[in-house]
């Protein structure tokens, strides 16, 4: 069924209106799509926020630890990467707001008008969080460096930190990505935010006390927690770090996949 | 040109959109309406792919939302006035530009067309409504587009503010664009649209031009005379039907210059005569409260 408007005034077409068109564009893509996501990202308060609470954090961990532990040896080599588990924390809430902020300020919708590909534009919100917090990252070892220095030890042995920055890094993107794949499934801050938050800091510890270690081990942030070679006394490691890199990775793909389906399927 | 084919969308036992057929044409305002709830908001979000039609299609120029190889200079789209109230005007128009592959410096030149410019640096959250509209506005010309789709755009907006909405629309579709407007202020849609649109429960009830819409109207004479009873008889005789209007009569069936000779050849002195016809609201409340007489074929 279809019913034409009949037209009585002579018709213009868009060539009349804009003989030349005076603006130049190019076709959007991933490029465009990865720029609108940064200029999202550096013009709202809250990553700032975030970098500074990082920065803040990290640099009073290490400064804390470096100050009143008194039973082992403490270098600045050996407690400048404590900032990262609260990097990731803050690298995964604040890639969860990227997309929960923009379906709950309907802001997706001239997202998605600008860039129908969704696909695309979740790509991009991926690079954008590694990109982030990678930097975010940085910015947790750097502060908690300067914590210890200011806390007055030793330097140490240097030799390890590469390695430890890496992995560190490594683990606040892969936090990230995780927290974005939350956020396209939840769609809701709060719930997205509480939900992450419960069970990495409730449910898992929970289920440490009662499941046996060949479980626990496979736990998202028991595995993350790994890639720091974080453990307590007399605690083995699950895993060597690259295989609880993979773990980690692989709840991040999941969720990464999940979202971007989840993002396919409904309307924003 | 904008060609919707057999639009059809269902949320579970409601059909929100059902089998809904039109065009819009370039240098033309095309008013949308509807009452509350008709499917205008689906109709719209379909028509730019934010939601999945169950049947049907949206052609611009032969081609869907999802094949325009840069969807922004085709169709500037403002569904609603949002933005993240963390955010600049000026930052929340210079990240559209990002995605859409534009030159940040289209954001100062739109801000000037829709009249923002001194707010350009506050944060969206302080706008009010009318502000907000006209930052949507401002976003849905970022990219010159050949079609205008704009949702209820003078929501919140004071009469200067509708007045200019008004005259720009106008303007856009006299230089050769396409406005797609929807309203339920239909008095002054009707100050500045050509064609009508108007569904209702998700059904097309009418597509034409507004003058043709308007034509549908009933009319009648209004009259007034101090020998009522008397013209009453005359006209009933005649198979007009006349119904009591207060102090005047209304009378239908019949044409004014007809009730004047009448009047005159039986010596009755008319105090008022004037022709009445039915609002564009009225008639438009009377469409979609009336699918069937309104249907298109």
């Amino acid at each position: 069924m279809t019913t034409t408007i009949e037209t009585t005034h002579p018709t213009n077409t868009s060539a009349d209106r804009n003989p030349t068109r005076t603006i130049e564009q190019r076709s959007p893509g991933p490029i465009t799509a990865l720029r609108s996501e940064w200029v999202k990202l550096t013009t709202v308060r809250s990553p700032r926020v975030i970098t500074a609470l990082t920065i803040v954090v990290g640099g009073f961990a290490a400064f804390a630890v470096a100050r009143f532990v008194t039973d082992e040896v403490i270098t600045v080599a050996n407690v400048f990467g404590f900032s990262a588990v609260f990097t990731a924390v803050f690298a995964a809430v604040n890639r969860i707001l990227t997309h929960t902020e923009e379906t709950e300020y309907r802001t997706i919708h001239q997202t998605f008008a600008a860039e129908p590909r969704r696909g695309v534009v979740v790509a991009a919100k991926a690079g954008t969080a590694a990109g982030f917090s990678a930097l975010l990252g940085f910015s947790g070892l750097a502060a908690g460096a300067v914590g210890a220095w200011l806390a007055g030890v030793d330097l140490g042995d240097t030799s390890d930190i590469p390695t430890t920055i890496a992995w560190a890094i490594g683990f606040s993107v892969l936090a990230s990505l995780l927290g974005l794949g939350i956020g396209l499934i939840a769609r809701q801050s709060t719930a997205a935010i509480s939900g992450l938050l419960i069970w990495w800091l409730v449910i898992e510890n929970l289920v440490s006390v009662f499941a046996s270690a060949q479980v626990v081990r496979f736990m998202p942030f028991v595995a993350g927690n790994g890639m720091l070679a974080i453990a307590d006394e007399g605690e083995p490691i699950a895993f060597d770090r690259p295989i609880t890199a993979l773990i980690f990775a692989s709840y991040a793909a999941a969720a990464l996949l999940i979202g971007t389906a989840a993002v396919h399927r409904t309307d924003p | 040109m904008i060609t919707v084919e057999a639009l059809t969308k269902t949320y579970g036992d409601r059909r929100a959109v059902d089998d809904l057929s039109f065009e819009v044409r370039p240098g033309r305002v095309t008013g949308f309406v509807g009452p509350n709830g008709s499917g205008k908001s689906t109709t719209m979000r379909m028509m730019v792919g934010l939601t999945r039609p169950d049947a049907g299609s949206v052609l611009y120029d032969g081609a869907s939302y999802h094949r325009l190889d840069r969807p922004v200079a085709t169709v500037g789209v403002a569904l609603d006035a949002s933005a993240h109230p963390g955010r600049s005007a000026r930052n929340h128009l210079r990240t559209l530009c990002a995605a859409s592959g534009l030159s940040s410096s289209r954001v100062d030149e739109v801000l000037g067309e829709v009249g923002i410019t001194t707010v350009a640096d506050q944060r969206v959250g302080g706008f009010s409504l009318g502000m907000r509209q006209r930052l949507a506005l401002a976003g849905a010309l970022l990219g010159e587009p050949e079609t205008l789709l704009l949702d209820e755009p003078a929501n919140g907006l004071d009469p200067d503010g509708i007045r200019w909405l008004r005259s720009y629309l106008r303007g856009y579709a006299d230089r050769g664009g396409a406005v797609f407007v929807s309203s339920h202020l239909i008095a002054e849609l009707a100050l500045f649209a050509d064609d009508l649109v108007v569904i209702g429960a998700g059904r097309l009830l009418a597509a034409a031009p507004l003058h043709q819409i308007v034509d549908t109207a009933e009319r009648s004479v209004l009259v007034e005379t101090e020998q009522r009873n008397e013209l009453i008889a005359l006209l009933r005789d005649r198979g007009a039907t006349v119904t009591d209007a207060g102090d005047r009569v209304s009378i239908s069936g019949t044409s004014r210059a007809a009730v004047a000779q009448l009047a005159l050849d039986h010596h009755i002195r008319l105090d008022e005569l004037v022709d009445q016809q039915a609002s564009l609201e009225d008639l438009l409340v009377d469409l979609t409260s009336n699918d069937a007489e309104f249907t298109s074929a």
